[in-house]
């Protein structure tokens, strides 16, 4: 922006730079508790899996009818919040929008920690997860789980990439100003940051890379989701059944991911004193892109719902009238207007996509499109296209049990470990980025 | 599901008693109550009623709302007249099929005969010893029993014989239910009549399609086996069966997205490898670009 600055505030600028980055890479007091819980979390979940492992599925609420329940709605959240990462590094990125720079880094922190944890989700979902590998061994190329197999790995390479290309120049520049880490810390930034030293031939490679992957992260992150949507839009059932799940996956994985980073924006904002880095302006932003890609959603929900409606065909009808006035009402309702209607609304005035107002948002939206999920699982399940007879009482609803609970508790702890680990080593300030931006990459470069 | 909304009402009003109107109640089997009659009736239930009303006497009827009522019941006998039984079969109610439209007149007074020959307080006009007599000879003939089975080719016939021991001799039994049937992979294919039972010589014929299609050898495996296992203990014999040879039709062989791995669709290869080509191809440009901002560095 301003292009004259003096070799005075430039120092300066890459002194605060620094500082802020490193900042939130020191320890923390509220860093053990906080890993401490998460931990504790973990050792329910180990001893819940344990006992689903040893006795089998049978103590999930599963049954013959609902045999997708709380684990398979995880796993398109997991997957769903994962696509952040292409949408504000990439598509905003790639449109030029110069303020989500600060943002790029937390989304794709973010996307990692997410992507990674969806893959295992799956396998919870295994009542025998020692044939995972069958999947490789005699996987049909024919069928979407081998596909979708095929795209989230794609997916967990490019975002790794994504993730790590960005981080070459910083690394280096910590390498240098970071003098009391650990032996192994050094040792993992030294070879992460490849020799790097600043010419402007590494300068251009470095771009162009980032560009490249900036590009083809697009078309595989509309991918991930828009397979793990044929998963349910390849059968034959009520409510999944539908020309419209691709978009409208991917639309509500916009809405889940921008609500997520919204969160983790105002944690570290609040915890680290990065209020220079994301700023009420960011917040404002990252409010209006919400309320674009919920407007996105809500169109999606409209023909999604209205449609089918309007027919009310035989099989349709039954599922519907459980959604809008039956057994799932309240969560259906729920969830449309507060997690989404209402949201809309607020968001569109300033005052609300303030700090403190937006995440309160953002939290709510999250939980509703975490609450969607399941609702887009269970009820078809419960739908079949003939009656359900002759069947014990307990095959006609599902409800999780704690074991599924605590295994859900699990995977959201093993991705927010992920996440504070990589907040922990890695630097979250796109350094470099912000010094180019000012036109003092010089001065970042020759920084000591 | 909205055939099972209409049928709310139905099902509700079903669990009071159902009885007819007095003028149904009135009229009288058209069929007139005979051994003969008996015993056609007991084929028409075994054929169509059992599997819901299960066997009569050992309450095992499907576990339906309401019940299908078992017939040794005698409560049910006196409660209801032969007409009022006949109607009800008739006519039907909820889950109880309107046999008016199924079954001729015939066959639904033989089987209100047959229900009624398990009461023993009912005195039919037309032949006083009628009830007593359907059984006699089942409970003369006892263990050992054997079964026994020929397959004649030439006419596709299968005859199969049940005998037990009367008196330290061999001798038919008569009116038990056989199972005669195919071997397939989940089920068996019956091929006897539904309901048929044992002669007075012990015997069910039954005739097979030789034109079953049945593999590359064309053979086929003949199952017969007792159906009262309580009374007569297991008691099954095997024969083999020339059936028509037939040569798959290899329809999961062609490249279709049903066909098993194999035999995926070309097109879908070509889309997916050069999809994962061309994503993973970038990423490994990448790499090489960092080998190169590598060797600047060095
Ligand atoms: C699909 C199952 C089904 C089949 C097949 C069936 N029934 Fe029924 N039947 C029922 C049920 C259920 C009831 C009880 C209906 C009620 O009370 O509303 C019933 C009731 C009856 C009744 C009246 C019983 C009473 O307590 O008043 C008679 C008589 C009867 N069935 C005879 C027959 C005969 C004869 C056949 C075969 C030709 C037959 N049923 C086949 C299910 C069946």
């Amino acid at each position: 922006m301003s292009e004259s600055l003096s070799k005075e505030q430039a120092k300066k600028l890459v002194d605060k730079y620094a500082e802020d980055a490193i900042r939130p890479m020191k320890n923390h007091k509220g860093f053990l508790p906080w890993m401490g819980f998460l931990g504790l979390v973990m050792v329910v979940f180990g001893y819940a899996y344990y006992i689903q492992l040893t006795e089998g599925l049978g103590v999930t609420a599963m049954r013959d009818y609902v045999s997708w329940g709380l684990y398979i709605s995880n796993f398109v959240f997991f997957v769903a919040v994962s696509l952040v990462g292409m949408v504000v590094s990439a598509v905003l990125g790639l449109a030029g929008q110069k303020w989500v720079k600060p943002i790029t880094r937390v989304s794709e922190i973010i996307a990692l920690g997410f992507v990674m944890v969806a893959g295992l989700v799956i396998i919870t979902d295994m009542g025998r997860p020692d044939r995972f590998l069958n999947l490789f061994m005699y996987g049909r190329l024919q069928s979407p789980i081998v596909w979708d197999v095929t795209v989230i790995t794609t997916y967990v390479a490019i975002s790794t990439l994504l993730f790590i290309l960005p981080l070459i120049p910083d690394l280096a520049f910590i390498k240098k100003k970071m003098k009391d880490m650990p032996v192994w810390q050094y040792q993992l930034y030294n070879i992460l940051s490849l020799g790097w030293i600043g010419t402007p031939e590494q300068y251009k490679i470095l771009h162009k890379s980032i560009r490249m992957l900036s590009i083809i992260i697009i078309p595989v992150a509309m991918a991930i989701h828009t397979v793990t949507s044929w998963l349910f839009a390849s059968t034959l059932r009520i409510g999944w059944d539908t020309t419209i799940f691709g978009p409208y996956f991917v639309a509500g994985a916009f809405v889940a991911g921008t609500a997520a980073v919204i969160i983790v924006m105002y944690i570290l904002r609040s915890n680290y004193k990065l209020q220079d880095y994301f700023t009420d302006y960011h917040f404002d932003m990252m409010g209006k892109l919400l309320v674009l890609v919920s407007l996105l959603y809500a169109y999606f929900n409209i023909n999604e719902f209205l449609v089918p409606a309007y027919k009310m065909k035989t099989g349709e009808a039954v599922h519907l009238h459980t959604l809008f006035q039956g057994v799932y009402a309240g969560l259906f309702w729920v969830v449309q207007i507060i997690g989404m209607g209402l949201p809309i609304f607020f968001m569109i005035f300033k005052h609300w996509r303030k700090p403190n107002n937006l995440t309160f948002i953002a939290v709510i939206v999250l939980i509703g499109a975490f609450l969607k999920r399941y609702i887009i699982v269970v009820p078809t399940l419960l739908h079949p296209h003939l009656p359900i007879q002759n069947v014990p009482e307990e095959f006609h609803h599902y409800f999780p049990t704690w074991i599924e609970m605590a295994v859900t508790a699990g995977a959201f702890a093993m991705s927010l470990t992920i996440i504070t680990i990589l907040l922990k080593i890695f630097p979250v300030i796109p350094m470099w980025e912000l010094a180019e931006e000012k036109g003092i990459t010089e001065e970042f470069e020759k920084y000591d | 599901m909205a055939i099972l909304v209409l049928l709310m009402p139905f099902t509700l009003m079903a669990q009071s008693d159902w009885t007819v109107s007095d003028a149904k109640q009135k009229d009288s089997n058209p069929i007139a109550y005979s051994d003969k009659s008996v015993k056609a009736g007991k084929v028409v239930y075994l054929g169509n009623c059992k599997s819901c009303h299960g066997d009569v006497g050992k309450d095992n009827g499907l576990p339906l709302m309401p019940k299908p009522t078992d017939f040794a019941n005698q409560a049910f006998l006196d409660a209801n007249t032969d007409g009022s039984i006949f109607h009800k079969i008739t006519d039907g109610r909820a889950t109880m099929p309107a046999y008016g439209a199924i079954l001729s007149e015939q066959q639904r007074g033989d089987v209100t005969n047959y229900i009624r020959s398990f009461d023993p307080n009912y005195k039919p006009q037309a032949s006083a010893q009628a009830a007593a007599t359907p059984k006699s000879n089942d409970t003369e003939v006892g263990a050992p029993y054997f079964l026994d089975v020929k397959v004649d080719e030439a006419n596709s016939e299968v005859t199969a014989i049940l005998m037990g021991t009367f008196n330290g001799e061999k001798a038919p039994v008569v009116d038990a239910e056989l199972f005669i049937g195919i071997k397939r992979y989940f089920n068996n294919l019956p091929i006897m009549e539904a309901g048929d039972v044992t002669n007075e010589e012990g015997v069910i014929k039954a005739n097979y399609p030789a034109d079953l299609p049945s593999g590359e050898e064309g053979k086929g495996e003949l199952l017969v086996y007792v159906v009262d296992q309580e009374k007569f203990g297991e008691l099954n014999q095997s024969a083999e069966l020339k059936l028509q040879a037939t040569h798959p039709s290899h329809f999961n062989e062609t490249r279709a997205l049903w066909a098993d791995r194999g035999n995926f669709p070309i097109w879908l290869m070509v889309t997916y490898l050069s999809i994962v080509l061309i994503v993973w191809g970038v990423m490994a440009k990448v790499v090489m670009n960092l080998i190169k901002i590598k060797k600047i560095g060095n």
